[in-house]
């Protein structure tokens, strides 16, 4: 079976301004040579700390920032930088939608929620008239729960969490088939959190929906997903089934990630592994492996040489030179 | 075990343009221990900000005290007049804010930033005194090379390090109670572990730490007693045992099955019905009662007492003892 989504070698890097003329051109290496596949269906989570590039991965997927280098395929199709012709743009426009974080920030204040929603159904075609874009936006404002009156009030008057799902809205809005969600239930309550969550968890099923889901809270990606990407410093250090996240036989820094999740119970907690240091700065990551500076098991070759991704299992891969082949 | 701060049903409210008063925190009591951590845990409109700015008597404007006290060693905390309050602030009772990146003074050095709540307090310090005493407590929070990072500007260090900062400017005088604000919450996962560390070291030196924050996972990560707030009111307290291991009110119970963990099963998470009631909706009996499963008539009416369920746990409902 076809991936949906395959990415190979996608890399993004922002120059840096120069201080001074004769300097040498140093870049953000924001994103670098990642790889990976999603499948119809399915949801793959992408988690990673400041610096990851996680944000700036999906950006670049979906052609918001143009890639350095690398390949983005659709459905078999390579669409990297959506250079597929004005009518191949819109299509894929409406099919591949982002939920992004800030819900306060991601919705024009100046705009009706309702007219929010209708306005890429009309642009894209998903509707031909007002009329019938309104009755949809309705429909699925049901659908996430709110009552079709609120069409007409504005950002302001809503709580984040209902932000939240008029963001989940537009986005759905144009029939998506895969959608991206930035950090999606990170500015929330807990407790809204968990209805937001279920949600979306719904909207898969009903919707036929392929998801990448992308965060921080380890907790919250690995209830989500079935397949995690761990990221750290543009880098892909682990991919692994969201079960086989814990335990030694996994990168370090996931590892360290997992250690460094509170958890909200009595039991005794294991020794906790806590990292030097601060996230270096993707200005200048550091030669051989990314992580090398703060990991517990480096030794003279992590210095020296980058380690590649090594198939540790069925659909588990590890960036590190230690890591044990699958047999 | 001597007592820093203890809240004695202590309410406040808003003003409205129109005069009306609003109530918010409705009769709140909870008492703060020498060694301890209290875990303040609520969502957004409990009232767990308006409860720190209570203590430190910084109420934004519109902000009326309606009744209660706050007793600081003995002292009612609404009594001190505005000097008693600034030789309090920064000495004896100090705040760590939630955005590390925002809460330094941009255009002044780390080192004199640290440096001032001790000459503010500490007069009689000499400058080489004042500076030793800082890159001690620079130490203290952990920030390597302490003598060159005392010269630099916030802008150098990242959000984990000026938390770190803003952690010694707190603690430099020694503070009977220390409050954080959501501490953690704008740091990546990792850097947290390491604040939380230098807190849970630091509290051992100070006297008690007053944590206020959504976080389960914080809590359980520092503090032994926990006060759980809705919608302005204190609706759970006890050891942390206790409520983590026995919630027994409905919103501590739903909030603690709505967080998804390590290793939560992958089964819908559950939701806690509703949304939470704003200061214009308030009912005069529990505020939680609308979305409560086991709502009555009385719940709705009366503001049930707060009755105890164990030993170190008491709770705020109407359900008896069948549970």
């Amino acid at each position: 079976m076809e991936p949906i989504l395959k990415v190979e070698g996608l890399t993004k890097l922002f120059p840096v301004k120069k201080q001074k003329l004769l300097e040498e051109r140093r870049f953000v290496h924001a994103v670098e040579d990642v790889s990976f596949e999603v499948y119809q269906g399915g949801t793959l989570g992408i988690v990673g700390e400041s610096g990851s590039g996680k944000s700036t991965l999906a950006r670049a997927i979906l052609a918001l920032t143009p890639v350095t280098s690398g390949s983005v395929f659709y459905q078999g199709e390579d669409i990297t930088n959506f250079r597929v012709g004005a009518a191949g743009k819109r299509r894929l426009r409406s099919e591949l939608q982002m939920v992004f974080q800030d819900p306060y920030a991601s919705l024009n204040p100046r705009m009706k929620i309702g007219e929010a929603i209708v306005e890429p159904m009309l642009i894209n075609g998903q509707a031909k008239t007002r009329a019938e874009a309104r009755e949809k936006a309705c429909h699925l404002l049901e659908t996430v729960g709110l009552r079709p009156e609120v069409y007409d009030r504005f950002p302001y008057e809503f709580s984040g969490g209902q932000r939240q799902r008029i963001g989940i809205v537009r986005a759905l809005s144009v029939n998506p088939k895969l959608l991206f969600c930035d950090e999606s239930v990170s500015a929330l309550d807990v407790s809204v959190q968990a209805q937001i969550l279920n949600l979306f968890n719904e909207l898969k099923e009903r919707f036929h929906l392929t998801y990448v889901f992308i965060g921080h809270d380890l907790a919250v990606i690995r209830y989500i997903s079935d397949q995690i990407l761990v990221m750290y410093l543009g880098k892909i250090m682990e991919i692994a089934p969201y079960d086989q996240l814990f335990g030694e036989h996994t990168h370090p820094y996931t590892q360290a990630l997992v250690s460094a999740v509170p958890e909200p119970s009595t039991a005794g907690r294991s020794q906790r592994i806590l990292l030097e240091g601060d996230i270096p700065s993707p200005v200048n990551p550091p030669r051989g492996c990314r992580f090398c500076n703060r990991c517990f098991q480096a030794e003279e070759i992590c210095r020296q040489e980058e380690p590649q991704m090594i198939k540790t299992g069925e659909r588990h891969w590890i960036r590190c030179h230690f890591a044990k082949p699958a047999h | 075990m001597a007592t820093i701060v203890e809240f004695k049903n202590y309410s406040m409210g808003f003003r409205d343009d129109d005069g009306t008063v609003y109530n918010l925190l409705d009769r709140i009591s909870f008492r703060v221990e020498e060694g301890k951590a209290l875990g303040v845990v609520g969502e957004s409109g409990c009232g767990k900000s308006m409860t720190s700015l209570s203590m430190m008597r910084l109420l934004p404007d519109g902000a009326v005290v309606q009744g209660g006290e706050i007793l600081m060693e003995g002292k009612n905390i609404l009594d001190m007049s505005g000097q008693e309050m600034q030789a309090l602030r920064g000495n004896k009772l100090s705040m760590i804010f939630q955005e590390p990146m925002t809460a330094l003074n941009p255009v002044l050095t780390i080192g004199q930033q640290i440096g001032e709540i001790l000459t503010l307090h500490h007069p009689e310090l000499k400058k080489q005194e004042v500076r030793s005493r800082v890159l001690e407590a620079l130490e203290e929070v952990g920030i390597a090379h302490p003598e060159t990072r005392i010269d630099q500007y916030p802008h150098e260090f990242s959000g984990g390090m000026r938390q770190r900062v803003m952690i010694a400017m707190a603690v430099i005088n020694h503070p009977a109670l220390l409050i954080a604000d959501e501490p953690t919450t704008a740091l990546d996962v990792t850097i947290q572990a390491q604040i939380l560390d230098v807190m849970r070291r630091l509290k051992k030196a100070s006297g008690g730490l007053m944590v206020i924050t959504h976080n389960l996972g914080v809590v359980a990560e520092i503090c032994e007693e926990v006060v759980v707030m809705y919608a302005g009111q204190a609706i759970e307290r006890g050891t942390l045992k206790a409520i983590f291991d026995n919630p027994i009110h409905p919103y501590t119970q739903g909030l603690m099955a709505s967080v998804p963990t390590i290793r939560s099963e992958k089964k819908p998470l559950y939701t806690i019905p509703g949304t939470v009631p704003t200061v214009y909706d308030f009912v005069p009996g529990c505020r939680f009662a609308d979305r409560c499963q086991h709502c009555s008539e009385r719940c709705m009416k009366e503001v049930p007492p707060m009755r105890q369920a164990g030993e170190d746990h008491l709770v705020q409902c109407w359900r008896s003892d069948d549970r």
